[in-house]
């Protein structure tokens, strides 16, 4: 495989990414912060499972903390991948289009989210991820009881957020990252959506997301 | 000025993030303020309490561990410590000099939660930075080893709202 991620890895975390004098860390054409994962476990759930007290409320917590998720992945993602930095480190191991998300998600795991891998990648049909040590569901597990649900939001948006960009959207052709672009690429008919079919916070060994088109998962 | 482990570590074996064994992650505006939106959104008289406590007994639990090797550090040195810790991580340029042991002020010159509001939905309502309140709500208790029931925060002024800078002030009880 084209794609070094131990060499990615190893440029990104070099890049010694911190606050300026400003105490700002403009980056990717974004102001990066390196946040406490206790804070966003603590407003999510506190959240969520207060929507979850109103039984006809419990999809719409999980389904706004995904699409906080999306918007993070088509920004942050979509970023990342019209960069100077990964024109220099990561683009020239690519091959393929494929080899875009395998570079994002080399990169992506230099964001302290946990450890991401590619179990299964069907180009523009489906992609399956698993994550080790997920922030979400680590925090989850310590500070609640079992789940009934899985609690990865972010992850879930992230990873149909992977497919969109590449098979919904086209970040090759590095297109503006506009409201309108969003709404093409996470509002469609065509788009993906990720389920979480394994998480941590609800006892099993890993967390683990399946990505495929909406018409695709609702048959 | 830093002490010692103020600095994040990178594990490249597990791709965490830590700081004072505790998870760091990255994440942008975009996401930082589209979830405290829809938080708003969602609980509106609730949301920004969540999160100002939120921050609170995160950043508390961090800064604690921190101070907690340099016990003999005077006050002052220690907020030192948290505005360092405070820009290097992005949320922007804290002046805590009018910041004491009864409380106080601290200016945000910058703010990564004023700036990305205004950056991605223009200018707010109201002031937005509870993450920095919480914040600096619990420098002021680490630094005091005071109970968190004792501290109360609140932000003056936002620059999200158009003010030229952000004043938050920290109570002590």
């Amino acid at each position: 495989m084209a794609i070094d991620e131990r060499k990615i890895i190893a440029a990104v975390a070099g890049l010694g990414i911190a606050g300026n004098d400003e105490g700002l860390i403009p980056a990717f054409g974004l102001y990066l912060t390196k946040h406490l994962a206790d804070y966003y476990n603590r407003i999510s759930f506190a959240t969520v499972r207060r929507l979850e007290q109103t039984p006809e409320l419990i999809e719409d917590g999980a389904f706004l903390l995904i699409e906080a998720g999306h918007v993070c992945a088509f920004n942050t993602f979509g970023g990342v991948m019209k960069s100077a930095e990964w024109d220099a480190v990561v683009r020239p191991m690519i091959e393929s289009r494929e080899d875009w998300l395998r570079g994002m998600v080399a990169v992506v795991n230099t964001f302290g989210w946990g450890r991401w891998r590619i179990q299964e990648l069907v180009p523009g049909e489906r992609l399956v991820i698993t994550v080790e040590d997920s922030y979400e569901a680590t925090g989850w597990r310590r500070d609640y009881p079992q789940s009934e649900r899985p609690r990865c939001y972010l992850a879930n948006g992230g990873v149909a957020g992977l497919m969109n960009l590449l098979y919904v959207g086209d970040i090759l052709s590095s297109p503006e990252l506009t409201e309108s672009y969003y709404r093409q690429l996470f509002r469609g008919e065509n788009r993906f959506v990720a389920t979480e079919h394994r998480c941590l916070a609800k006892g099993d060994e890993r967390c683990e997301f399946a990505a495929q088109r909406l018409l695709t998962s609702a048959s | 000025m830093t002490g010692p482990g103020d600095a994040p570590h990178f594990d490249a074996q597990k791709n965490l993030v830590e700081l004072a064994g505790r998870r760091l992650v990255f994440h942008c505006h975009h996401y930082n303020l589209f979830l405290q939106r829809i938080i708003e959104d969602a609980l509106p008289e609730e949301g920004p309490r969540i999160q100002m406590l939120a921050a609170a007994e995160a950043v508390r639990i961090i800064l604690s561990e921190l101070f907690g090797a340099s016990p003999e550090a005077e006050l002052q040195d220690k907020l030192a410590r948290a505005r360092a810790l405070f820009g290097s991580l992005g949320f922007g340029l804290a002046q805590p000099e009018e910041l004491g042991a009864m409380g106080g002020r601290v200016q945000l010159a910058t703010s990564h939660y004023a700036i990305g509001w205004r950056s991605k939905f223009g200018p707010s309502q109201r002031p937005v930075c509870h993450f920095a309140v919480g914040y600096w709500v619990a420098a002021l208790t680490a630094a005091c080893n005071l109970p968190p029931e004792r501290m109360h925060g609140r932000e003056l002024q936002c620059a999200a709202t158009g003010a030229p800078s952000c004043i938050l002030a920290v109570e002590v009880q």
